[in-house]
């Protein structure tokens, strides 16, 4: 799960660590990505790279559907147009029973075949799994550090110069939302076939809520900080079990703790552990 | 014809708690500029102190209890800008920042809520569920109907204090162009905290109206608010007039797509309008600024 978390955090990172661009809708991101592997694999058993294949294009899909449109809103609004599209994404997962089978969700989705082989080992899929995510971070590093990380990073600190240095800065951010998005849609097909079922709770607005705070927590804008947040955040539910708390309480008190540990730590480290964003400073011209 | 003839009745009471929820949000976001999602949880606090304060241990009648948790809310959303936003303010935190600490804070208080009051529902009505009035062939319950009235009044009582006396002029001076204002003698940092108490107060009479029509779970507080952040959207931020006619306009697509599609998708179609807005008129229904 750790690895899952850290692909989506680092992703996410991309979109709003180093571009300065805020999304609540990562989570809508994973869940279309599940989604499209728990489908295909049921109902037409299709291998598990045509699988992922399939599920990034969808993914890429959705998010040129939102960014499209959306790129000549303001930032904050945006934020809003990201939050009704986690939404109506999360709506269409809960009732459109016919295709998502609505809040029972899909169980039984069959082991991932890659190859012609079917992967049943847990460990060895944890093994992918971490391939993977090194992959994808790796993708990201090179990226961060080519020269469109630094128009990214240009965006961030004053959208209005960069456009002015000549740089088409829809492009990179529609760009950027596109890598987001298929990452996210990854991580999805990853716990699809991890755990062998999917359902909507797993993907809602709290989730993508969650998502933002393992960068804000971890460090945003910088690259280990994504994976910081989620070793941390995603280890701690498990420790507090040792504590030995009610379960039925455990639940209330994971998501306190996430909520008051967000807001001390923009109030005191909005960067982050190791993060060099402080998602704060001067807008504009002043 | 007497089915559409409810569903707009249905509207108009939905509508009216929209408006009531979307004016205490645009007060406060006029004030502060930025989405602050605290607001469903002001709203939600109302219902359940309420809820605290009518049992038997406590035994306060609604006659007291409800100004108390109005007027105790009000201020809470107060103290919380003193504590945690104004602060960040100061320090020129960008509205998305402070956009997230709500949400934190948010998720923070409503799982608090869970394990104070458990995630049950809870229940403030004293009375026997009634059939409700019957008005032209259409039913509305007794509490909708206070509902609608108590709308009409703050919308009265809003668009009087903003158009006619020296507060409102202040509150809406300082939220066009706060430099500006001080510089004109307003105190902006009291007007400031007028308008979030004032919104504050409002969203948590509309929390004490909405718990009194459908019991209190400790996710109450989400739903109106986003309806209601999607009001103040399309119906102008700062215009009352606007999210008077956003509220209802919401309201009654959300019954009239419910009803042709099936109403498990009326979040969902709240959200499709806001994109619409948002996409080809973003200054909103009577709005008088464009946002780039």
């Amino acid at each position: 799960m750790i690895a899952i978390y850290s692909i989506l955090a680092s992703s996410l990172n991309l979109v709003a660590g180093y571009t300065g661009i805020l999304s609540v809708c990562q989570a809508s991101f994973y869940g279309i990505g599940a989604y499209t592997i728990a489908i295909m694999a049921l109902k037409y058993q299709t291998p598990a790279l045509l699988n992922f294949t399939v599920a990034i294009a969808f993914s890429m899909l959705f998010s040129l559907v939102i960014s499209l449109p959306s790129m000549r809103i303001r930032d904050d609004y945006f934020v809003i147009t990201t939050f009704a599209f986690q939404i109506i994404v999360y709506s269409i997962m809960k009732n459109w029973i016919a295709l998502t089978g609505g809040p029972m969700g899909l169980p039984g989705i069959p082991d991932p075949e890659i190859l012609g082989m079917q992967i049943s080992n847990h460990k060895i899929f944890l093994g992918i799994t971490l391939t993977v995510a090194v992959l994808l971070h790796g993708i990201i590093s090179r990226i961060v550090r080519s020269p469109i990380g630094r128009i990214l990073r240009a965006i961030r600190e004053d959208e209005t110069f960069t456009l002015s240095a000549g740089k088409n800065v829809t492009y990179y951010k529609i760009q950027v939302f596109l890598i987001a998005s298929s990452m996210a849609a990854v991580g999805g097909g990853l716990y699809a076939y991890y755990f062998n079922f999917v359902d909507p709770s797993s993907f809602t607005l709290m989730e993508s809520i969650f998502i933002v705070s393992l960068i804000v927590i971890g460090g945003a804008g910088s690259i280990r900080g994504p994976l910081v947040g989620a070793i941390l955040l995603v280890s701690l539910p498990e420790l507090l079990r040792f504590v030995g708390l009610p379960s039925a309480a455990a639940a209330n008190i994971r998501q306190i703790l996430y909520g008051l540990l967000l807001v001390v730590f923009i109030l005191i480290r909005p960067q982050g552990i190791l993060g060099h964003f402080k998602f704060s400073g001067q807008r504009g011209s002043e | 014809m007497d089915y559409i003839w409810q569903l707009i009745l249905n509207g108009i009471s939905s509508g009216s708690l929209y408006f009531l929820v979307a004016a205490g949000f645009s007060l406060n976001y006029s004030a502060v500029r930025f989405f602050n999602f605290t607001h469903g949880l002001l709203f939600t606090s109302t219902a359940y102190l309420l809820f605290a304060l009518s049992q038997p241990s406590l035994g306060v009648p609604p006659v007291l209890s409800i100004p108390i948790a109005v007027v105790f809310i009000g201020l809470s959303g107060l103290l919380l800008d003193l504590a945690v936003f104004r602060p960040l303010r100061k320090r020129g935190t960008t509205p998305l920042i402070l956009l997230l600490a709500s949400l934190g804070l948010y998720v923070a208080g409503q799982n608090s809520i869970s394990l104070l009051f458990g995630d049950n529902t809870q229940s403030v009505r004293t009375a026997i569920v009634q059939v409700g009035y019957s008005m032209g062939g259409a039913r509305i319950s007794p509490i909708q109907l206070g509902i609608v009235v108590c709308a009409i009044l703050v919308f009265f009582l809003l668009s009087a204090i903003m158009k006619k006396t020296r507060w409102g002029k202040a509150i809406r001076a300082t939220s066009v162009n706060e430099k500006l204002a001080e510089l004109s003698g307003i105190q902006t940092n009291k007007i400031i905290s007028v308008s979030i108490f004032l919104g504050s107060t409002i969203t948590a009479i509309a929390g004490v109206l909405h718990g009194y029509d459908v019991d209190l779970t400790p996710t109450m507080g989400m739903n109106p608010m986003m309806a209601g952040v999607v009001v103040m959207i399309i119906g102008g931020i700062s215009s009352i007039n606007g999210i008077f006619l956003g509220g209802f306009f919401l309201a009654i697509t959300q019954q009239l797509g419910a009803a042709a599609i099936g109403s498990e998708w009326k979040d969902a179609i709240a959200f499709v309008v806001l994109i619409i807005f948002l996409a080809l008129r973003p200054q909103g229904i009577l709005g008088r600024r464009i946002h780039r």
